[in-house]
C-alpha cells in the first residue's frame, strides 16, 4: 500500500484528467460531429449514392440538411485548427 | 576547441541526425498506418504527406527542444561523450525494434541511452529517478489506456451515428476524414520529435563549448533535424506500419478515423500541458480502442509484445548507452567515439541486411495478417 501511495505521488492526476476530458470532447466529439455531418450530407440528396450518381433518380434534395452537414464538417475543421494554433501558442 | 573535439562533435551531429532519421521511419506508422490499412491513401502517398507534415511541424515551435532530458538527469554532468552514447542507445533500440516490427517510443529509447551513459559517467545519483518515474514509466501506463478509452467511445459514436448512411458514402467520407486527422498527427509528431533531436544536438554543442549554454538552437540544427525526420518518414518504416495497421485489428475507415482523431486530440492536449505522453503508445492504444469500440477481436498477443517492449525500452537502451560510454571512456574520447560509431553502423547494417530476407514494402504492407503473426519468415519475438 505504501508503495502504491508513494508511486501515486509521481502521477499528475490533474493533467491526466484534463487529457482524458479534452480527448473525449475534442477527439470523440469531433468524430461524432463528423459522423453527423456525413448523415446530414447523405440525407441532403446532394451526395453521390452507392452507384456514384445523384442525377436520373427521384432524389428529394434537402438544402437545409446540406447546410447542416457542411456546418458539422466545418466544426471539425475548426477543432483541428484550434489544435494547430495550440502548437503556435505553445511555441 | 581542437581538431579532435571538432571531429567528435561532427560524429555526434551525424549520429544525432541518424537518430532523427530512425525516429522518422519508426514513427511514420503512428500517423499513417490506419490510413494505409483502410486504403484511404496509397502507401507512398501516405508517407509523402506525413513527411511534408513532419517537415512543417518541425519549424512550428521550438518549445520542446529545450526540455529534452530536463528533469531526467542532472544536466551539469552531461558531456559530449554522454550525448553520443545516449544517441547510440536510441539508434540501436530504434533499429532493433524496427527489425522486429514493433512500434516503440523513440523518445524513451533516447532518454534510456542518456540515462545509462550518465550512470556510468557520473553515477546513479546523477539520474533524477522521480523524473524517470513521472516522465517515462507512469505516462507509459496511462498513454495507451487514455487513448484506448477515448478511441473506443469515438468508434462507438461513429458507427452508431452513421449507421443510416449508405456504405459507399460512409467509406468515402471517413477516408477523407482519415487523411485530415493523420496529417494532424504527423504535424504534431514533427513538432515534438524533431525538436528532441534539436535539443540533444544543442546540448552537444553546449557541452563542446561551441555555443554558450543560454544560446538558442542554431538554425542549421533546426533545418538539418527537420530534413532528417522528414526523410526518415518518407522512407517509411513499412514493417511497423504493417504491425500497427494490420496486426492489432482488422480496421475499417470509421475506426481509422476515430483512432487518428483520438490520437491527435490526446497528443496535442498532453503536449500543451507538458505531459510527456509517447506518440507511439497513444496511437497503438487508439487502434486497440477502435477495435474494442466495435466489439471486434483484438490480437492481444501482438499488443502484449508491444507493451512488453515499451516496458523494456528504457532499461535496454540504457544498457546500450552505458556500454557505449564505457567503451568510449576506456579507449579514449576521439578514438572511442569513432570505434563505437563504426560498431553502431555495422549493427544497423547487419539488421538491414537481415530484414531483406523478409522485406515489407508498399507492395505487401497491406497483406493479410496470418495466424503466425504477419508475413511468413517475418522475424518475431514470440510465436
Amino acid at each position: 500500500m505504501s508503495t502504491l501511495i508513494a508511486s501515486s505521488a509521481y502521477i499528475n492526476w490533474s493533467s491526466l484528467g484534463t487529457v482524458l476530458l479534452i480527448g473525449i470532447l475534442a477527439g470523440a466529439g469531433a468524430v461524432a460531429l463528423y459522423s453527423l455531418g456525413l448523415v446530414a450530407l447523405s440525407v441532403s440528396g446532394y451526395m453521390p449514392g452507392a452507384d456514384g450518381q445523384t442525377d436520373g433518380r427521384a432524389v428529394k434534395r434537402n438544402p437545409l440538411a446540406l447546410v447542416g452537414g457542411i456546418v458539422c464538417l466545418l466544426g471539425v475543421v475548426g477543432i483541428a485548427v484550434v489544435g494547430i494554433l495550440e502548437i503556435f501558442v505553445k511555441g | 576547441m581542437n581538431s579532435s573535439s571538432t571531429l567528435v562533435l561532427i560524429i555526434v551531429v551525424i549520429v544525432g541526425l541518424g537518430f532523427d532519421f530512425t525516429n522518422g521511419f519508426h514513427d511514420a506508422a503512428n500517423a499513417m498506418a490506419t490510413s494505409i490499412a483502410t486504403g484511404a491513401l496509397k502507401p507512398r502517398v501516405a508517407v509523402a504527406i506525413s513527411a511534408a507534415a513532419n517537415l512543417i511541424g518541425a519549424f512550428l515551435s521550438l518549445a520542446v527542444a529545450a526540455t529534452i532530458a530536463k528533469g531526467i538527469v542532472n544536466q551539469d554532468t552531461v558531456t559530449i561523450e554522454v550525448v553520443f552514447a545516449g544517441l547510440a542507445g536510441g539508434v540501436a533500440w530504434n533499429v532493433a525494434t524496427w527489425y522486429f516490427s514493433i512500434p516503440s517510443s523513440s523518445s524513451h529509447a533516447l532518454l534510456g541511452g542518456v540515462i545509462g551513459a550518465t550512470m556510468i559517467h557520473a553515477g546513479a545519483s546523477a539520474v533524477i529517478w522521480s523524473g524517470v518515474a513521472s516522465k517515462v514509466f507512469i505516462p507509459a501506463l496511462f498513454a495507451p489506456t487514455i487513448a484506448c478509452a477515448v478511441a473506443a467511445l469515438a468508434t462507438w459514436l461513429a458507427y452508431r451515428i452513421s449507421r443510416s448512411v449508405d456504405e459507399q458514402t460512409n467509406k468515402t467520407g471517413f477516408r477523407w476524414g482519415q487523411i485530415g486527422t493523420a496529417t494532424l498527427v504527423s504535424l504534431s509528431h514533427g513538432t515534438n520529435d524533431a525538436q528532441k533531436t534539436m535539443g540533444i544536438l544543442t546540448l552537444a554543442l553546449v557541452a563542446n563549448g561551441t555555443i554558450s549554454s543560454d544560446a538558442t538552437t542554431p538554425m542549421w540544427v533546426v533545418i538539418a533535424c527537420a530534413l532528417a525526420i522528414s526523410a526518415g518518414t518518407y522512407i517509411g518504416g513499412w514493417r511497423i506500419i504493417r504491425t500497427l495497421g494490420k496486426g492489432l485489428i482488422e480496421i475499417e475507415s470509421p475506426q481509422g478515423f476515430a483512432a487518428e482523431a483520438t490520437s491527435a486530440a490526446v497528443i496535442l492536449t498532453s503536449s500543451h500541458l507538458g505531459l510527456p505522453l509517447s506518440t507511439t503508445q497513444v496511437c497503438a492504444g487508439s487502434v486497440v480502442g477502435a477495435g474494442l469500440g466495435r466489439a471486434e477481436p483484438v490480437r492481444w498477443g501482438v499488443f502484449g509484445q508491444m507493451a512488453l517492449t515499451w516496458m523494456v525500452t528504457l532499461p535496454a537502451a540504457a544498457m546500450v548507452g552505458a556500454l557505449t560510454y564505457a567503451v568510449v571512456n576506456a579507449i579514449g574520447s576521439t578514438a572511442g567515439v569513432i570505434v563505437m560509431s563504426l560498431v553502431l553502423a555495422a549493427f544497423c547494417g547487419v539488421l538491414y541486411m537481415l530484414s531483406r530476407r523478409s522485406p515489407v514494402d508498399p507492395s505487401n504492407v497491406n497483406a493479410e495478417w496470418d495466424a503466425h503473426g504477419g508475413l511468413s519468415h517475418e522475424p518475431q519475438l514470440a510465436a
